[in-house]
């Protein structure tokens, strides 16, 4: 027996009246039209719909006739009736967390927290990797002309023609038309844009020894053109953005600028993913080419010496710490000898752009 | 409930208004609403919304009784996707009109569409609202005509923009004086009686002190704006009446917004349920009914409305309701 208050949509009158919970429903004591009768009625579980407001508070508002709500304010009651009125009858998830407590909740943030785990990993880089397919090719070549129209470079046409010459040298397998280019700045860089724009810097052609190293400095970067790792990346980056916007659009807009800033991180993480894609793609270039695939290694104890004076850590780097590639490329070419031959048109184009790079 | 006996042997009441709500319940509920506005792609938003409504009305109590939100996410969506129609409609002339090079008529299209949709949201966002908000089983209710409003709208823009916005103070008490006067509690009818002259020295004072200030006096302001809204609003009933009176100090609203910012930074974001579950113990607390209404004689007297576009079109048009 428990008591509750009784309204009969009538007057907003309070009358407070005994409940039973009985088979399928609800015995309720009600007074009757004249003063002081009781009038003991009847709801069924199948007529009533209850709202469930918190571990003690429950309001249940019976349609029909005799239409009427009740409330109770008993924890006990509550519980004791959702025993009896059959659970799977209250849908709504809300009332289920309502019903379980904290635990219910930390449960769904936990929940919530796979799913975004699944869907950042899992389920964006499929979708950005289907829609980077769909992107035609000359799409890369219009966004490698703006970013180079954003950024122009001081070019050396004398060591570019030298530099393009070497490049002939090489068989690419391509699709895009490569362009190359010397840059006089002294920055100890190179870089890949998409459509085909290759740029290296005289601060690093200075730092280079053998052809080998640059040969391989070059498949390096023409591998991150044919493998369309920029178009790649952009569409992963606003994937996440998508996502992101989904999730916390409306309320909460600081965890929002905290996770678009995880995502940076993230495509970072996509990055280093993808030089070591370049790394092993530049390596078959060359093998194809008969070119000493040592050249590659050394090319990153030249890279690691300039790693030494940054000490920039793993973590936020965008290329992988060179140990780590060394590690790898070691490996790969313990797994694929191949046989490499004399290239005197090569050295000698190389040494004239050591000259020209001076 | 404390009653007293005046002199003229009329019974004079002190209805208390409590929250009841619980900031971890209502994390739950967010929580929830994230999760399945997530996975359904954002569609589950007029649901998620029904489920916060519910709760936070049914945990607002008056003389012992819960209020209740009676609207459902299903009538809030059917309202969403209409919304959205009317929305797209306007958007798509706008879209015309600067394609086939006459963006003089866009433009003039937007200026329609915000000054015929605004008032007729307002209308029909306070029709549902009330209608779908009970207590004790008695509904509330709007009666405010609607083409009545829609010229009164029109009206009171066209002096805001004539006058620069000057005319904003009374514009908004004019507008509140209307909606609210027309919102019945069963057969219980509200009434609010603002000015504009002295809703404008309120805001003026507060203008130039926040400035003078550095912004501490915006608390004050915050304040004065509120018991504003409070104090001249009453309840009639018969020849009875409820008199309605705030008693949120300044520093209390410095207390409770200061921690509330605080409570937001530090959770990055998470606390926002508790926040808002504070925000409303505040509100709730700080309201002081007096009068000789008997509640228990509230009839039962508005009709049920279940359309909720107008309701869907004040949300997205992101208006407050009076």
């Amino acid at each position: 027996m428990f008591t509750g208050q009784f309204y009969n949509h009538q007057v907003a009158k309070s009358t407070t009246i005994t409940v039973l919970i009985v088979e399928a429903g609800l015995l309720l004591q009600v007074p009757g039209a004249e003063e002081g009768v009781i009038q003991p009625v009847y709801w069924l579980f199948a007529d009533m719909q209850p709202d469930l407001v918190d571990r003690s508070f429950i309001r249940i508002i019976h349609r029909g006739a005799d239409a009427g709500t009740l409330e109770v304010n008993d924890p006990a009651f509550v519980k004791t009736f959702l025993q009896y009125y059959k659970p799977s009858r209250i849908t709504r998830l809300e009332q289920l967390v309502v019903r379980g407590g904290l635990k219910w909740s930390l449960g769904i943030v936990l929940v919530m927290i796979a799913l975004l785990l699944v869907g950042n990993f899992v389920v964006l880089p499929w979708c950005a990797g289907i829609a980077a397919e769909r992107l035609p090719h000359s799409f890369d070549r219009q966004l490698g002309e703006m970013a180079r129209n954003s950024n122009p470079e001081p070019v050396d046409t004398a060591a570019s023609a030298l530099l393009t010459a070497f490049a002939r040298q090489i068989q690419w397998d391509t699709r895009d038309t490569l362009t190359f280019v010397v840059s006089r700045r002294d920055i100890e860089n190179a870089y890949a844009l998409p459509g085909g724009y290759m740029v290296v810097y005289t601060g690093l052609l200075k730092k280079l020894k053998t052809p080998e190293q640059l040969a391989a400095l070059l498949s390096h970067e023409v591998a991150h053109v044919t493998c369309r790792h920029s178009i790649r990346a952009l569409c992963s980056n606003m994937s996440s953005m998508l996502l992101i916007n989904l999730i916390f659009s409306g309320g909460g807009t600081l965890t929002g600028q905290l996770f678009s800033n995880a995502a940076s991180l993230n495509s970072l993480r996509y990055s280093r993913k993808y030089e070591e894609q370049a790394d092993l793609t530049g390596l078959a270039t060359l093998r194809e080419n008969h070119i000493n695939q040592q050249g590659m290694l050394a090319l990153m104890e030249a890279l690691q010496q300039l790693d030494h004076q940054h000490h920039i850590p793993e973590f936020i780097s965008t290329h992988p710490l060179t140990d780590h590639r060394v590690r790898y490329v070691q490996q790969q070419i313990a797994e694929h000898p191949a046989t490499a031959m004399q290239h005197p048109a090569m050295a000698t184009l190389f040494q004239q752009l050591k000259e020209a790079s001076r | 409930m404390e009653q007293q006996y005046s002199p003229s042997g009329t019974v004079a009441s002190a209805p208390s208004l409590s929250f009841k709500g619980s900031g971890s319940s209502y994390f739950g509920i967010l929580i929830v609403n994230m999760l399945l506005s997530v996975v359904t792609l954002g569609f589950y938003y007029p649901w998620a919304r029904a489920a916060r409504l519910r709760y936070l009305y049914s945990s607002t109590e008056m003389e012992g009784s819960r209020f209740a939100w009676n609207g459902t996410g299903k009538e809030m969506f059917i309202g969403f996707l209409k919304a959205l129609g009317i929305l797209l409609v306007i958007g798509l002339l706008v879209g015309l009109f600067a394609w086939m090079k006459v963006p003089f008529l866009g433009v003039l299209v937007y200026l329609a569409a915000i000054v015929f949709v605004v008032p007729v949201a307002i209308h029909g966002a306070n029709r549902y609202h009330w209608s779908r908000t009970t207590w004790r089983g008695i509904r509330f209710g709007y009666r405010g005509n609607r083409n009545e409003f829609v010229k009164l709208f029109i009206k009171e823009m066209l002096l805001t923009i004539v006058t620069l916005g000057f005319y904003g103070s009374w514009m908004l008490m004019n507008i509140r004086n209307y909606v609210v006067s027309n919102i019945r509690f069963g057969s219980g009818e509200f009434l609010y009686e603002g000015d504009g002259w002295e809703y404008f020295k309120i805001n003026l004072k507060g203008y130039f002190l926040t400035i003078i200030t550095l912004g501490i006096y915006s608390f004050w302001w915050q304040a004065d704006i509120f018991r504003y809204s409070i104090d001249h609003t009453r309840l009639l009933h018969g020849d009875k009446v409820f008199n309605f009176r705030s008693t949120a100090s300044g520093s209390a609203f410095a207390g409770l917004l200061i921690l509330n910012a605080l409570l937001l930074i530090f959770t990055l974001g998470i606390g926002y349920a508790w926040v808002q579950t504070r925000t409303i113990k505040f509100l709730m607390e700080n309201v002081e009914i007096e009068g000789n209404i008997a509640l228990d004689e509230l009839a039962q007297t508005e009709e049920e409305y279940k359309n909720a576009t107008g309701e869907d079109l004040a949300d997205m048009l992101d208006l407050s309701i009076i």
